[in-house]
């Protein structure tokens, strides 16, 4: 019955989001873990979900997952309801936790294909082919594994599963560098095909390298959402120049933080930030001191996190930039 | 150096304190206010000489009891009575107690993986296990002086006032040392407490052999070194000396094992397995029935050995009061004797299958507790079909648990005695308690559906009718309080007949709790907070 319900509602509306959360509240207790969070995830976009540990993530997810209740709000996942809909909804999505926790005494592979049933099952040969791209041993009991491959069994549980979208919470901890590429690219693929995700995360480079919009959550509450580029409109480039006179000009243009100059034998060391629409004057008065080299950065999520987590020191901001 | 790994040592022993003092005080007081109350209910039963002289031919008339109880010195004096009412349950739960605090002090710290963030601060190998041989010897101590006062309080002299409960204390260490000695075998703490059981289930055995047939087996037992002690008769202190050297022994190795083994492995090497799961896994039903198996299997080899062993011993009340009128004014003929003797069997089964459906809720809850459950949720599994698949394998379970125990108990005494009937009669005899574990199955649904965290409420209950079953009468328990337990419902089988009503009554009850559990378990958040 829902499931017909659902079914037509998203048949008739292929362009509504697949997530919407509006006003989103969530206590335990007297404990205030969700006041008031925002959350729309558009079809076929990769969606990044940022936030300090305790913000709340995990506990959207699972509220998503209808695995927690709301305490008020409203949420929709395909247009349905998370909590009252959530066996119909769950065939249609995958979900990979980012502490990944496996069933003693069995192997890798069967708590794979337990996790994978319980969904519905996956496609064999994609399930062969991942085992194979995350260097996967199968046949091993789970107490031997280490983090990392209790990680890769519900990777690729997920990602071997016909579905239209893909939760992951935080799912490449423990994952190193090259496993760590192998997920993204994987990703991509999915995406080509018309998955959307929604991936908790704490790696910044993955989320930049990977998200089409993201959202930065902080105190159960949406603190920015957008599109990487309208994000970084509220932020500085980093710069690092060396000329050949003291580029006193740029010390009061406006825009500029966190000015610092110094001698370096005859040239000048200079590095400061400055807001995007000001770049173009600072870049001027560095070419009227006579540039020797030029270092523009442009800026990145690490950015944007801080702006969203501390907006009143802004001037700090800069200077921790400086640093990289 | 020496300093050093003091100041470490007595780190890890406050951290351990903390972590299981409400453990180690709750079997601490439970054991004494036990024994307490079993031994202020024989001296006001069986005070006089007149009554003792009674209780002891009554006691002494077979020897098929001893089995169970153990054999009885001192019985012209108030302290026999006492240690042959106590022996059972002391037996049993004592060694229990060890067994039980030990894994959960070092094994389940160890799985949790809290063990590892201590072990990388400054402790050592082989400091929690130490602390918590410490600890619990300590308790157990604390036991021993408790059982004394009580007994010095009904004026029970020296030296039995201070060699039994010494005994019993030392066997307690005992136990924890084995059970330190399975912590370093097995990697998990569930087969750690099981193996620990089965254990202890040998060494029962082994003496209940002996003390039936009176011979050499039971210095084989760890259990008879503390009978032999004899405190209550001719009082001796050297089997003491085994108990001390046993304690010893199974620390020193335990020790070395841990000090050579790694972090959270037992000392068999992993074996590989299957690259993909059989299609039985991929079920509910048949998941459920992986998770649970071997526990079925143990609790089902327990049962029937228990069944078995006890069932040919059983027969001995028919030959001996046969030819002795008196005793069969005391103890109401010997079908009768024989009868109370077998349902006794039955009801001790019946306390089998109780454990193992109340451990087997806390197996579907350690999914849960686990993080296991979480994914499986998200998926497109139901919450009332997991709870279903979990609900369905226990009930099958403990009819397992019951029919192994029941046709242990039938065939071996149907073999003794020669009249195979008795093993319909005990089977179903077996059966017939099964709507009572299913109540307290009910009940330990209801407090996991409610929140996982509550689930160790149901081993209230569950203590409550062993101490209903076992003790009742030595008590002295109002009817009332006796009919509170579903096993009172049921009445004695073999000896009465089975009340119709009772058994629907407890199946609707259990249906009743069943469904309050699964509404609970599906109005919750998961994890619960």
């Amino acid at each position: 019955m829902h499931e017909k319900e659902i079914l037509m509602t998203t048949n008739q509306l292929p362009t509504g989001p697949i997530i919407r959360i509006e006003g989103l509240r969530k206590h335990f207790g007297d404990f205030v873990a969700l006041d008031g969070l925002d959350l729309t995830v558009g079809p076929g976009e990769v969606h990044g979900f940022l936030g300090p540990n305790g913000a709340g993530k995990s506990t959207t997810i699972r509220i998503l997952l209808g695995l927690v209740r709301a305490s008020g709000g409203h949420t929709e996942l395909f247009g349905g309801d998370p909590w009252r809909d959530a066996v119909e909804l769950h065939r249609r999505l995958a979900y990979v936790p980012g502490d990944v926790s496996l069933w003693p005494g069995l192997t890798g592979g069967e708590c794979l294909d337990i996790l994978a049933a319980s969904r519905g099952g996956l496609r064999p040969e994609r399930r062969a082919e991942l085992i194979e791209r995350f260097d996967l041993d199968p046949s091993r009991k789970v107490q031997g594994y280490s983090k990392g491959n209790r990680q890769k069994v519900a990777l690729i549980a997920a990602l071997a599963a016909e579905v239209e979208l893909l939760i992951l919470d935080e799912p490449t901890s423990g994952l190193d560098p090259l496993m760590e590429q192998t997920f993204q690219d994987i990703i991509r693929e999915r995406r080509a095909e018309g998955c959307t995700v929604l991936l908790s995360s704490h790696i910044l480079a993955e989320v930049e390298s990977l998200a089409d919009r993201v959202s930065i959550i902080r105190q159960g509450r949406t603190a920015m959402t957008g599109t990487l580029a309208e994000l970084r409109r509220h932020t500085r480039t980093r710069v690092h120049a060396v000329t050949r006179s003291e580029p006193m000009a740029i010390r009061d243009a406006t825009g500029v933080v966190g000015f610092m100059t110094e001698r370096t034998g005859p040239l000048f060391d200079t590095r400061f930030a400055v807001d995007v629409e000001h770049l173009d004057g600072a870049i001027g008065a560095l070419h009227a001191a006579g540039l020797h080299t030029l270092t523009a950065t442009p800026p990145g999520l690490e950015d944007l996190f801080r702006g969203a987590y501390d907006d009143q020191s802004n001037e700090s901001t800069a200077q921790a930039g400086v640093q990289v | 150096m020496t300093t050093f790994s003091q100041v470490t040592g007595g780190e890890m022993l406050a951290i351990s304190w903390r972590s299981s003092r409400r453990q180690l005080i709750a079997w601490t007081l439970g054991i004494v206010a036990v024994f307490t109350a079993t031994a202020a209910s024989v001296n006001s039963l069986f005070g006089t000489p007149a009554e003792l002289k009674t209780y002891a031919a009554a006691t002494t008339a077979s020897s098929s009891l001893y089995a169970i109880n153990g054999r009885p010195f001192g019985l012209d004096n108030i302290g026999g009575p006492i240690a042959y009412e106590f022996g059972f349950i002391g037996a049993i739960a004592i060694p229990l107690m060890g067994i039980i605090l030990m894994t959960r002090m070092t094994r389940l710290e160890e799985e949790s993986g809290r063990m590892e963030l201590l072990r990388a601060g400054v402790i050592g190998r082989t400091s929690a296990l130490k602390s918590a041989l410490l600890l619990i010897s300590a308790a157990f101590l604390v036991m021993a002086s408790g059982m004394a006062m009580a007994l010095a309080a009904l004026g029970v002299s020296w030296p039995g006032m201070v060699l039994y409960p010494l005994a019993f204390g030392l066997l307690g260490i005992v136990f924890a040392a084995i059970g330190a000695l399975c912590a370093q075998l097995v990697a998990s703490s569930r087969a750690v407490s099981a193996l620990g059981l089965a254990a202890l289930v040998v060494v029962f055995a082994i003496r209940g052999i002996g003390d039936v047939r009176d011979n050499a087996l039971v210095w084989i037992s760890p259990l008879g070194w503390a009978e032999q002690t004899r405190g209550f008769g001719s009082a001796r202190w050297w089997p003491l000396l085994l108990l001390v050297t046993a304690a010893i022994a199974a620390s020193f190795v335990a020790l070395r094992l841990a000090e050579r083994r790694d972090l959270g492995e037992g000392m068999f090497a992993r074996r590989r397995g299957r690259s993909t799961a059989s299609r039985g896994l991929l079920n509910s039903f048949g998941f459920a029935a992986r998770r649970h198996r071997n526990s079925i299997t143990g609790w089902s080899v327990i049962a029937a050995l228990v069944g078995a062993g006890f069932g040919s011993v059983g027969d001995g009340f028919n030959t001996l009061t046969k030819d002795n009128k008196a005793l069969q004014g005391i103890l109401g003929g010997g079908d009768a004797a024989a009868n109370a003797f077998v349902s006794f069997v039955v009801i001790l089964i019946a306390l089998l299958c109780m454990g193992f459906v109340v451990s087997g809720v806390g197996k579907a809850s350690d999914e849960e507790r686990g993080n296991r459950l979480e994914p499986v949720l998200a998926g497109a599994l139901s919450r009332p079909r997991w709870l279903a698949g979990h609900a369905v394998t226990l009930v099958g379970g403990v009819v397992l648990v019951a029919l192994s125990g029941g046709l242990g108990l039938g065939i071996s005494n149907a073999i003794t005695t020669g009249d195979s009937s008795q093993v319909w009669r005990l089977t179903m005899a077996t059966l017939a308690y099964l709507p009572a574990v299913a109540l307290l199955l009910g009940i330990a649904a209801v407090l996991y559906g409610l929140k996982p965290g509550l689930l160790w409420l149901a081993w209230i209950p569950f203590v409550f009718v062993v101490v209903v079953a076992v003790l009742g009468d030595t008590l002295q328990l109002p009817d009332w309080v006796k009919d509170i337990s579903p096993m009172s419902w049921v009445g004695r089988v073999p000896l009465e007949p089975v009340s119709g009503t009772a058994l629907v009554g407890a199946l609707v009850t259990a249906l009743a709790l069943a469904a309050l559990a699964l509404r609970s378990f599906q109005a919750r958040d998961i994890p619960s907070h």
